[in-house]
């Protein structure tokens, strides 16, 4: 659907409340995350902990396990889509933070973000290939646009991107944590709180699951679910939102209980499996790995709820 | 109040257990300032890594310039403080005019770095601040806070006779009732979490010679809170740590290298990359892949 976020925000708004008695479902729901992982952490040494459980190592290890230890030992660097991610990131920022439009090329706008933050990694990256930079300025461009057909968000939310939280389970052992794209209402406002994910691709199964865990984890943290979740696409300037219900929150939680069984066997040094999933594409495994799926297009070198 | 004996006692106490630790460090006479460029300054910084790792003391060096992240605290300190004499507008708006305030009429070095950014820079900052103020107003009980709050506070205690000050940062006071208020949005452990309270507790004691009623400690990313009376233990605490930081500190200055001690904070320590052990420890020969 395209719409504009004020009339998603409304829409979210005036929906029907999908969680009336919100409080036994959140304690169900940590129970079973906490019963997870302390089975997961159990007989690690204290040098190990804590063990983190970001959104991307959520769906690495139900992807596929040797992903996720390939991942985690390697680290992520930067990638076109990685970097294109980042760049919508800084607008999405300047769109709501800004105060109004920027003058000047988007991919500036951006740029200054990264600079502020020092992020020289990203800018030394920018320099490195002037096509590639061209390439970027124009996306950039378009999202710029993109957003401006978004149009702007009623101060009255308080809008905020970037906002953290952090849900600690088995006293700290395994730790939960979330940078949201952009958060509005809950907490001082009077106003539900949404969720909003911005993806510089279109929007993905994948998404919507690594959606559903920050609403999880939200609810755990702030003892009351979002009403809503959006899910934007500048690639193709178009949103979608859905309530979070029961449901939701417990498909999420599955889906983490999985992955922290995964984890502990892993950890209790279990060889990790191998699955052919989308990831094949970029994987470093891939030219010695025996599950590796053919490439059935071109590699579009993303990452698990990273960057896209 | 019964803690004014021994706010006035600590003064004397704190004294004679650091002036020793700081025999190295410049003597001042009664009354003068001592040279900033050789004031050992003992922040929670120092204190932290004191606990942590002697030996990563030595890396420190000279503030490397401002960031978004490094501005939070204070431009969204400053947005809170602004939200509690009665402003309402948008946290947005809010910290806009403050970060526009501090440029056009501080001359700090923050003042002049937001002078030097763009609309993609300035907007980073403002979503740093907005992000911490509306978090606060989110994890405190009450909102407008008690009369006599205020947002953005710091104690100072000079060591008589020494080159050496005790600093602590506090986000909120609340002078009537004497408490303090300390904000964190960084994972740490339990020590961690009560040098936290310690510290700005032993500071405030010192710096005002009263003790404060009580210290909390309000977790911006996960909402855990934790809040204590202080007492003396938790002075008692405070002095311990402000004998091995000054001890630590003093060493890193002006004594041969202290043992490593490699643990998850190498990654932020700024001699990770000429530290062997530390090095070690961050490339994963102590580290379970999935921990970070």
């Amino acid at each position: 659907m395209t719409a504009t976020l004020a009339a998603l925000l409304e829409e979210v708004a005036t929906a029907p409340v999908p969680i009336a008695d919100p409080g036994p479902v959140i304690d169900e729901l940590r129970d079973r995350l906490e019963t997870a992982a302390t089975e997961a952490v159990d007989g690690l040494g204290a040098e190990h902990l804590p063990v983190r459980l970001p959104k991307a190592r959520v769906a690495e290890l139900l992807a596929c396990e040797q992903l996720a230890v390939t991942a985690s030992a390697s680290g992520r660097s930067l990638s076109e889509p990685v970097v294109r991610g980042r760049i919508l990131d800084r607008l999405l920022h300047h769109h709501v933070h800004g105060g109004g439009p920027a003058p000047g090329p988007a991919l500036a706008v951006a740029v200054g973000a990264f600079e502020a933050e020092r992020d020289d990694e990203v800018v030394a990256w920018l320099d490195h290939d002037p096509d590639l930079r061209a390439r970027l300025a124009e996306d950039a461009s378009g999202f710029a646009e993109r957003l401006q057909t978004l149009g702007p968000i009623d101060p009255a939310w308080w809008p905020r991107c970037e906002d953290r939280l952090r849900v600690d389970l088995a006293d700290g052992a395994v730790v939960c944590a979330a940078q949201l794209d952009l958060v509005a209402g809950g907490g001082p406002t009077g106003r539900p709180m949404v969720i909003l994910e911005a993806k510089s691709g279109p929007f993905t199964a994948d998404h919507r699951d690594g959606l559903f865990w920050y609403a999880l984890l939200a609810a755990l943290r702030h003892g009351s679910p979002p009403r809503g979740v959006i899910g934007w696409s500048a690639w193709e300037g178009r949103a979608w939102w859905q309530p979070v219900t029961a449901d939701v929150l417990r498909g999420a939680a599955t889906r983490g209980e999985e992955a922290l069984a995964r984890l502990a066997a892993l950890l209790g040094g279990r060889a990790p499996d191998r699955t052919a999933c989308r990831a094949c594409a970029w994987c470093a495994e891939r030219p010695t790995c025996p599950a590796a799926r053919p490439l059935d297009g071109g590699e579009d070198g993303g990452g698990f709820g990273d960057g896209w | 109040m019964g803690g004014e004996p021994r706010a006035l006692t600590l003064r004397r106490e704190a004294a004679e257990v650091l002036a020793p630790l700081a025999g190295l460090t410049l003597v001042v006479a009664p009354g003068a300032a001592a040279p900033f460029d050789q004031l050992v300054r003992i922040r929670e910084h120092q204190v932290d890594r004191a606990a942590e790792c002697l030996a990563s003391l030595a890396h420190e060096s000279e503030f490397d310039g401002w960031r978004a992240a490094f501005a939070r605290r204070r431009l969204g300190l400053a947005v809170l403080e602004r939200m509690r004499k009665g402003a309402s507008a948008d946290p947005s708006r809010i910290a806009r005019d403050v970060v526009d305030h501090e440029r056009r009429t501080s001359q700090s070095g923050l003042a002049s770095w937001l002078g030097e950014l763009g609309p993609g820079g300035a907007a980073a900052v403002v979503r740093e601040a907005v992000w911490f103020a509306v978090a606060t107003r989110a994890a405190v009980r009450s909102w407008p806070p008690g009369d006599g709050t205020r947002f953005g506070d710091a104690f100072t205690w000079d060591l008589p006779g020494r080159a050496v000050r005790l600093e602590a940062a506090v986000d909120a006071v609340t002078r009537p009732t004497r408490s303090l208020l300390v904000l964190t949005s960084a994972l740490d452990d339990d020590e961690g979490e009560r040098r936290d309270l310690a510290w700005p507790a032993f500071v405030a004691t010192l710096s005002t010679g009263q003790m404060p009623n009580d210290v909390t400690r309000l977790d911006l990313t996960s909402g855990d809170r934790r809040r204590i009376p202080v007492t003396d233990d938790v002075l008692d605490e405070g002095l311990t740590l402000a004998a091995r930081a000054v001890e630590a500190v003093t060493a890193a200055w002006f004594g041969p290298p202290a043992p490593t001690a490699p643990g998850r904070w190498c990654e932020r320590c700024p001699g990770r990359d000429t530290c062997p052990p530390g090095r070690r420890w961050l490339d994963g020969g102590a580290r379970n892949p999935h921990a970070s």
